[in-house]
Protein backbone atom coordinates (compact mmCIF):
# COMPACT_ATOMS: atom_id res chain seq x y z
CA UNK A 1 0.00 0.00 0.00
CA UNK A 2 2.64 2.70 1.13
CA UNK A 3 4.73 1.20 -1.75
CA UNK A 4 1.90 2.70 -4.34
CA UNK A 5 1.45 5.50 -2.39
CA UNK A 6 5.85 6.33 -2.92
CA UNK A 7 4.98 5.33 -6.94
CA UNK A 8 2.52 7.92 -6.55
CA UNK A 9 4.42 10.91 -5.50
CA UNK A 10 7.31 10.06 -7.60
CA UNK A 11 4.76 10.06 -11.26
CA UNK A 12 3.04 13.44 -9.43
CA UNK A 13 6.75 14.82 -9.14
CA UNK A 14 6.84 14.30 -13.04
CA UNK A 15 3.00 14.81 -13.77
CA UNK A 16 1.62 17.64 -12.20
CA UNK A 17 4.23 19.11 -10.12
CA UNK A 18 5.97 19.21 -14.37
CA UNK A 19 3.45 21.55 -14.75
CA UNK A 20 3.69 23.35 -11.74
CA UNK A 21 7.12 23.74 -11.68
CA UNK A 22 6.72 25.93 -15.38
CA UNK A 23 3.61 27.90 -14.68
CA UNK A 24 6.18 29.00 -11.16
CA UNK A 25 9.20 29.99 -13.24
CA UNK A 26 6.91 31.42 -16.19
CA UNK A 27 5.31 33.81 -13.12
CA UNK A 28 9.02 34.61 -11.59
CA UNK A 29 10.14 35.33 -15.19
CA UNK A 30 7.09 37.55 -15.93
CA UNK A 31 6.99 38.94 -12.22
CA UNK A 32 3.58 37.86 -11.96
CA UNK A 33 1.53 36.12 -9.07
CA UNK A 34 0.87 32.30 -10.02
CA UNK A 35 -2.33 31.59 -7.86
CA UNK A 36 -2.12 28.19 -5.77
CA UNK A 37 -6.04 27.82 -5.86
CA UNK A 38 -6.05 27.16 -9.96
CA UNK A 39 -3.14 24.91 -9.99
CA UNK A 40 -3.16 22.18 -7.09
CA UNK A 41 -5.87 19.63 -6.36
CA UNK A 42 -6.04 20.81 -3.42
CA UNK A 43 -6.86 24.19 -4.55
CA UNK A 44 -9.79 23.09 -6.80
CA UNK A 45 -11.25 21.07 -4.20
CA UNK A 46 -10.81 23.72 -1.38
CA UNK B 1 11.03 50.48 18.74
CA UNK B 2 12.84 48.41 17.22
CA UNK B 3 14.85 49.78 13.25
CA UNK B 4 15.57 46.53 11.09
CA UNK B 5 18.55 46.11 9.64
CA UNK B 6 16.48 45.46 5.68
CA UNK B 7 20.39 46.26 4.05
CA UNK B 8 21.62 43.35 5.62
CA UNK B 9 18.76 41.04 5.17
CA UNK B 10 18.67 41.91 1.79
CA UNK B 11 22.16 41.00 1.46
CA UNK B 12 22.26 37.79 2.88
CA UNK B 13 18.98 36.18 2.32
CA UNK B 14 16.12 36.40 -0.60
CA UNK B 15 14.02 38.88 -0.60
CA UNK B 16 10.45 37.62 1.02
CA UNK B 17 8.84 38.35 -2.41
CA UNK B 18 6.55 36.31 -3.82
CA UNK B 19 5.45 34.61 -7.27
CA UNK B 20 2.79 32.48 -5.86
CA UNK B 21 -0.33 32.80 -3.41
CA UNK B 22 -4.05 32.72 -3.01
CA UNK B 23 -6.54 33.93 -4.77
CA UNK B 24 -8.90 33.59 -1.94
CA UNK B 25 -6.79 33.45 1.10
CA UNK B 26 -7.05 30.40 3.36
CA UNK B 27 -8.33 30.91 7.00
CA UNK B 28 -5.05 32.19 8.62
CA UNK B 29 -2.62 29.61 10.36
CA UNK B 30 -2.27 32.07 13.46
CA UNK B 31 -5.84 31.27 13.60
CA UNK B 32 -6.09 28.17 13.07
CA UNK B 33 -2.81 27.66 15.64
CA UNK B 34 -5.06 29.62 18.58
CA UNK B 35 -2.94 33.36 18.16
CA UNK B 36 -4.77 35.07 21.17
CA UNK B 37 -6.70 32.48 22.72
CA UNK B 38 -6.44 32.72 26.58
CA UNK B 39 -8.53 28.83 26.33
CA UNK B 40 -6.57 25.94 26.73
CA UNK B 41 -6.64 23.33 23.69
CA UNK B 42 -5.06 21.12 21.80
CA UNK B 43 -3.32 21.78 18.55
CA UNK B 44 -5.16 21.81 14.73
CA UNK B 45 -2.81 20.48 12.36
CA UNK B 46 -2.38 23.42 9.76
CA UNK B 47 0.48 22.65 6.50
CA UNK B 48 2.57 19.84 7.06
CA UNK B 49 -0.20 17.23 7.39
CA UNK B 50 0.19 13.15 6.77
CA UNK B 51 -2.18 13.45 3.74
CA UNK B 52 -5.00 12.12 6.54
CA UNK B 53 -7.18 14.39 5.95
CA UNK B 54 -7.03 18.14 3.58
CA UNK B 55 -5.70 21.02 5.35
CA UNK B 56 -6.10 24.59 5.56
CA UNK B 57 -2.75 25.34 3.52
CA UNK B 58 -2.72 22.25 1.54
CA UNK B 59 -2.51 23.59 -1.90
CA UNK B 60 0.33 25.77 -0.53
CA UNK B 61 2.12 22.22 0.82
CA UNK B 62 1.24 20.48 -2.63
CA UNK B 63 3.52 23.30 -4.36
CA UNK B 64 5.87 23.43 -1.98
CA UNK B 65 6.48 19.38 -2.58
CA UNK B 66 6.15 19.43 -6.00
CA UNK B 67 8.49 22.29 -7.11
CA UNK B 68 11.49 20.76 -4.70
CA UNK B 69 13.98 19.61 -6.43
CA UNK B 70 13.75 16.09 -7.36
CA UNK B 71 16.79 15.02 -5.43
CA UNK B 72 14.88 16.65 -2.13
CA UNK B 73 11.80 15.06 -2.79
CA UNK B 74 12.94 11.66 -3.62
CA UNK B 75 14.66 11.88 -0.08
CA UNK B 76 11.28 13.14 1.29
CA UNK B 77 9.15 10.12 -0.63
CA UNK B 78 11.69 7.45 0.90
CA UNK B 79 11.62 9.07 4.59
CA UNK B 80 8.29 8.43 4.33
CA UNK B 81 8.75 4.92 3.18
CA UNK B 82 11.22 4.32 6.42
CA UNK B 83 8.82 5.37 8.46
CA UNK B 84 6.60 2.26 7.33
CA UNK B 85 8.16 0.46 10.16
CA UNK B 86 7.21 2.69 12.48
CA UNK B 87 5.40 0.22 14.24
CA UNK B 88 5.20 -3.68 13.98
CA UNK B 89 4.08 -6.30 16.22
CA UNK B 90 5.03 -6.87 19.95
CA UNK B 91 7.02 -9.57 21.32
CA UNK B 92 4.60 -11.85 23.75
CA UNK B 93 6.91 -12.60 26.24
CA UNK B 94 6.95 -9.07 28.74
CA UNK B 95 10.18 -8.18 30.02
CA UNK B 96 9.38 -7.44 34.07
CA UNK B 97 11.17 -4.06 34.33
CA UNK B 98 11.57 -3.32 38.24
CA UNK B 99 13.97 -0.71 37.60
CA UNK B 100 12.58 2.31 35.36
CA UNK B 101 15.91 4.22 35.63
CA UNK B 102 18.12 1.53 34.49
CA UNK B 103 15.70 0.75 31.53
CA UNK B 104 15.75 4.34 30.76
CA UNK B 105 19.30 4.36 31.21
CA UNK B 106 19.45 1.67 28.29
CA UNK B 107 17.58 2.66 26.24
CA UNK B 108 19.15 6.23 26.24
CA UNK B 109 22.57 4.30 25.69
CA UNK B 110 20.90 2.57 22.64
CA UNK B 111 19.75 5.19 21.02
CA UNK B 112 23.31 7.34 21.61
CA UNK B 113 24.92 4.15 19.98
CA UNK B 114 22.61 4.49 16.74
CA UNK B 115 23.65 8.26 16.96
CA UNK B 116 21.57 10.01 18.88
CA UNK B 117 22.64 13.30 19.80
CA UNK B 118 20.58 14.22 22.81
CA UNK B 119 17.94 11.84 24.24
CA UNK B 120 14.95 12.67 26.95
CA UNK B 121 12.38 10.58 28.54
CA UNK B 122 9.21 12.56 29.84
CA UNK B 123 5.17 12.11 30.19
CA UNK B 124 2.83 12.19 26.92
CA UNK B 125 1.26 15.64 27.65
CA UNK B 126 -1.76 16.99 25.45
CA UNK B 127 -0.02 19.98 23.80
CA UNK B 128 2.20 16.97 21.99
CA UNK B 129 -1.34 15.45 20.43
CA UNK B 130 -3.72 17.50 18.18
CA UNK B 131 -7.34 17.93 17.89
CA UNK B 132 -8.68 14.24 18.07
CA UNK B 133 -5.97 12.17 18.17
CA UNK B 134 -5.97 9.36 21.13
CA UNK B 135 -3.55 9.22 23.93
CA UNK B 136 -2.81 5.88 23.26
CA UNK B 137 1.29 5.15 24.86
CA UNK B 138 1.93 7.31 28.40
CA UNK B 139 5.42 7.69 27.27
CA UNK B 140 7.51 9.93 24.58
CA UNK B 141 11.31 9.51 23.92
CA UNK B 142 12.45 12.22 22.37
CA UNK B 143 15.79 12.14 20.12
CA UNK B 144 17.52 15.06 18.98
CA UNK B 145 20.16 14.54 15.72
CA UNK B 146 22.71 17.29 14.85
CA UNK B 147 22.54 18.68 11.20
CA UNK B 148 26.09 19.62 10.17
CA UNK B 149 27.01 22.98 11.05
CA UNK B 150 28.77 24.23 7.88
CA UNK B 151 26.07 22.69 5.55
CA UNK B 152 23.48 24.32 7.32
CA UNK B 153 24.85 27.90 6.74
CA UNK B 154 24.44 27.44 3.22
CA UNK B 155 19.92 27.74 4.59
CA UNK B 156 17.74 28.73 1.88
CA UNK B 157 19.70 26.45 -0.97
CA UNK B 158 18.99 22.72 -2.19
CA UNK B 159 22.54 21.61 -0.62
CA UNK B 160 21.41 22.87 3.05
CA UNK B 161 17.22 21.73 2.39
CA UNK B 162 19.10 18.43 1.54
CA UNK B 163 21.27 18.06 5.02
CA UNK B 164 17.93 18.85 6.67
CA UNK B 165 15.72 15.84 4.99
CA UNK B 166 18.98 13.73 5.51
CA UNK B 167 19.20 14.35 9.31
CA UNK B 168 15.18 13.87 9.04
CA UNK B 169 15.84 10.31 7.83
CA UNK B 170 18.87 9.65 10.36
CA UNK B 171 16.82 10.63 13.09
CA UNK B 172 14.09 8.67 12.02
CA UNK B 173 15.51 5.36 11.81
CA UNK B 174 16.86 6.04 15.39
CA UNK B 175 13.73 6.29 17.13
CA UNK B 176 12.43 2.95 14.67
CA UNK B 177 15.38 1.05 16.32
CA UNK B 178 14.00 2.21 19.46
CA UNK B 179 10.92 1.37 18.91
CA UNK B 180 11.53 -1.92 17.84
CA UNK B 181 13.82 -2.88 20.83
CA UNK B 182 11.15 -2.20 22.86
CA UNK B 183 8.72 -3.98 21.10
CA UNK B 184 11.17 -6.75 21.52
CA UNK B 185 10.69 -6.88 25.13
CA UNK B 186 7.23 -6.81 24.98
CA UNK B 187 6.19 -3.40 25.31
CA UNK B 188 4.07 -1.45 22.95
CA UNK B 189 6.44 1.36 20.75
CA UNK B 190 5.53 3.37 17.99
CA UNK B 191 8.24 5.86 16.24
CA UNK B 192 7.65 9.36 15.15
CA UNK B 193 9.80 10.70 12.71
CA UNK B 194 9.21 13.89 10.43
CA UNK B 195 5.38 12.92 10.28
CA UNK B 196 2.40 15.47 11.19
CA UNK B 197 1.20 13.16 13.72
CA UNK B 198 3.14 14.85 16.86
CA UNK B 199 4.36 17.78 18.31
CA UNK B 200 8.13 17.28 19.25
CA UNK B 201 8.71 20.18 20.44
CA UNK B 202 6.69 20.82 23.83
CA UNK B 203 7.63 17.25 24.17
CA UNK B 204 11.53 17.62 23.77
CA UNK B 205 10.87 20.89 26.61
CA UNK B 206 9.16 18.74 29.10
CA UNK B 207 12.17 15.99 28.30
CA UNK B 208 14.77 18.47 29.36
CA UNK B 209 16.12 18.64 25.69
CA UNK B 210 16.55 22.22 25.34
CA UNK B 211 13.63 25.57 26.08
CA UNK B 212 11.56 27.32 23.45
CA UNK B 213 13.45 30.08 21.80
CA UNK B 214 11.94 33.19 20.14
CA UNK B 215 12.10 31.77 16.99
CA UNK B 216 9.37 28.97 17.58
CA UNK B 217 12.41 26.01 18.16
CA UNK B 218 13.60 24.39 20.86
CA UNK B 219 17.44 25.57 21.93
CA UNK B 220 19.18 23.23 23.71
CA UNK B 221 22.99 23.48 25.41
CA UNK B 222 24.77 21.28 22.79
CA UNK B 223 23.50 22.32 19.60
CA UNK B 224 21.36 24.71 19.83
CA UNK B 225 18.68 24.86 17.65
CA UNK B 226 21.00 22.95 14.57
CA UNK B 227 19.16 19.54 15.44
CA UNK B 228 15.86 17.46 14.35
CA UNK B 229 13.75 15.72 16.22
CA UNK B 230 11.91 12.36 16.44
CA UNK B 231 10.26 10.22 19.05
CA UNK B 232 9.00 7.28 20.70
CA UNK B 233 5.89 6.79 21.90
CA UNK B 234 5.73 3.52 24.65
CA UNK B 235 4.35 2.19 27.58
CA UNK B 236 7.46 0.93 28.95
CA UNK B 237 7.58 2.42 32.46
CA UNK B 238 10.93 4.68 32.50
CA UNK B 239 12.50 7.50 34.71
CA UNK B 240 11.56 10.23 33.29
CA UNK B 241 13.56 13.58 32.63
CA UNK B 242 12.80 17.41 33.53
CA UNK B 243 12.79 20.28 32.17
CA UNK B 244 16.05 22.35 32.22
CA UNK B 245 16.51 26.20 32.51
CA UNK B 246 19.82 26.87 30.45
CA UNK B 247 18.90 30.45 30.20
CA UNK B 248 17.43 30.79 27.00
CA UNK B 249 14.30 33.25 27.97
CA UNK B 250 17.72 35.40 29.45
CA UNK B 251 19.26 35.63 25.50
CA UNK B 252 16.04 35.53 23.68
CA UNK B 253 14.45 38.61 25.56
CA UNK B 254 17.40 40.85 24.32
CA UNK B 255 18.93 39.12 21.15
CA UNK B 256 17.50 40.63 18.10
CA UNK B 257 19.63 38.01 15.50
CA UNK B 258 17.22 36.02 14.60
CA UNK B 259 14.06 38.89 14.27
CA UNK B 260 16.71 40.86 12.76
CA UNK B 261 17.28 38.50 9.85
CA UNK B 262 14.03 36.57 9.02
CA UNK B 263 13.79 38.15 5.90
CA UNK B 264 9.92 37.53 6.39
CA UNK B 265 9.45 39.81 9.33
CA UNK B 266 7.35 36.64 11.37
CA UNK B 267 9.63 36.67 14.63
CA UNK B 268 8.21 38.43 17.40
CA UNK B 269 10.14 40.37 19.92
CA UNK B 270 8.03 39.34 22.83
CA UNK B 271 6.22 36.40 24.15
CA UNK B 272 2.45 36.17 22.63
CA UNK B 273 -0.73 34.46 24.33
CA UNK B 274 -1.08 31.36 22.26
CA UNK B 275 -3.83 28.57 23.39
CA UNK B 276 -4.10 29.63 26.92
CA UNK B 277 -0.04 30.04 27.36
CA UNK B 278 2.25 32.75 26.40
CA UNK B 279 4.97 32.12 24.86
CA UNK B 280 7.47 32.52 21.77
CA UNK B 281 5.56 32.57 18.34
CA UNK B 282 6.45 32.79 15.05
CA UNK B 283 3.78 34.14 12.82
CA UNK B 284 2.79 31.23 10.70
CA UNK B 285 1.32 33.00 7.59
CA UNK B 286 4.55 35.47 7.36
CA UNK B 287 6.81 32.71 8.45
CA UNK B 288 5.10 29.62 5.63
CA UNK B 289 5.62 31.68 2.41
CA UNK B 290 9.24 32.17 2.98
CA UNK B 291 9.41 28.90 3.92
CA UNK B 292 8.19 27.58 0.92
CA UNK B 293 10.42 30.02 -1.42
CA UNK B 294 12.99 28.95 0.04
CA UNK B 295 13.00 25.03 0.33
CA UNK B 296 12.08 25.00 3.75
CA UNK B 297 14.23 28.23 5.40
CA UNK B 298 15.97 27.45 8.40
CA UNK B 299 17.80 31.15 8.64
CA UNK B 300 16.77 32.01 12.15
CA UNK B 301 17.82 28.60 13.20
CA UNK B 302 20.86 29.14 11.93
CA UNK B 303 21.88 32.18 12.45
CA UNK B 304 21.10 31.98 16.43
CA UNK B 305 23.93 32.27 18.66
CA UNK B 306 23.57 28.96 20.52
CA UNK B 307 23.71 27.05 17.42
CA UNK B 308 27.16 27.95 16.90
CA UNK B 309 29.00 24.32 17.77
CA UNK B 310 30.90 24.62 21.20
CA UNK B 311 28.98 27.87 22.03
CA UNK B 312 26.03 26.78 23.98
CA UNK B 313 27.74 25.32 27.19
CA UNK B 314 29.51 28.67 27.67
CA UNK B 315 26.65 31.07 27.09
CA UNK B 316 24.23 29.45 29.49
CA UNK B 317 26.84 29.04 32.06
CA UNK B 318 27.27 33.44 31.55
CA UNK B 319 23.70 33.88 30.89
CA UNK B 320 22.94 31.66 34.28
CA UNK B 321 25.51 33.52 36.12
CA UNK B 322 24.71 37.24 35.35
CA UNK B 323 20.67 36.16 36.46
CA UNK B 324 21.78 34.92 39.39
CA UNK B 325 24.03 37.82 40.26
CA UNK B 326 21.49 40.33 39.50
CA UNK B 327 19.31 41.61 42.90
CA UNK B 328 15.99 40.71 41.49
CA UNK B 329 16.66 37.29 40.25
CA UNK B 330 14.53 35.95 42.33
CA UNK B 331 11.74 37.57 40.55
CA UNK B 332 12.48 36.60 37.16
CA UNK B 333 10.19 34.41 35.53
CA UNK B 334 11.56 30.45 34.36
CA UNK B 335 10.58 28.43 32.11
Amino acid sequence: MLAWWIAGLIIAWFTSGRRLRRASRKAQKENAIMLLDDRTEHGKSG
Amino acid sequence: MTVRNTAKVAKRFPPALYHFGYRKAPLSGNVINGLGDRQKRRARQVFHGSGARELEWSALETFFGLTMPFAIYLRNALNRWELRKSDGPVARTRLNVTDPAKMAADLKSLAHHAGAGAVGITTLTDNALFQGQQRDYPTAIVVALAQDYETMQAVTTRKAAMETVTTYRDVSRIVIRLAAHIRSLGWRARAYGESADLLHIPLAINAGLGQLGKHGSVIGTKFGSNFRLASVLTDIPLALDRPVDIGVDDLCLGCQRCTLDCPADAISDSKLMVRGEKKWYVDFDKCVMYFVKTLGCGICIEVCPWSRPGRGPTLSATLLRKRASRPDSADRPKM
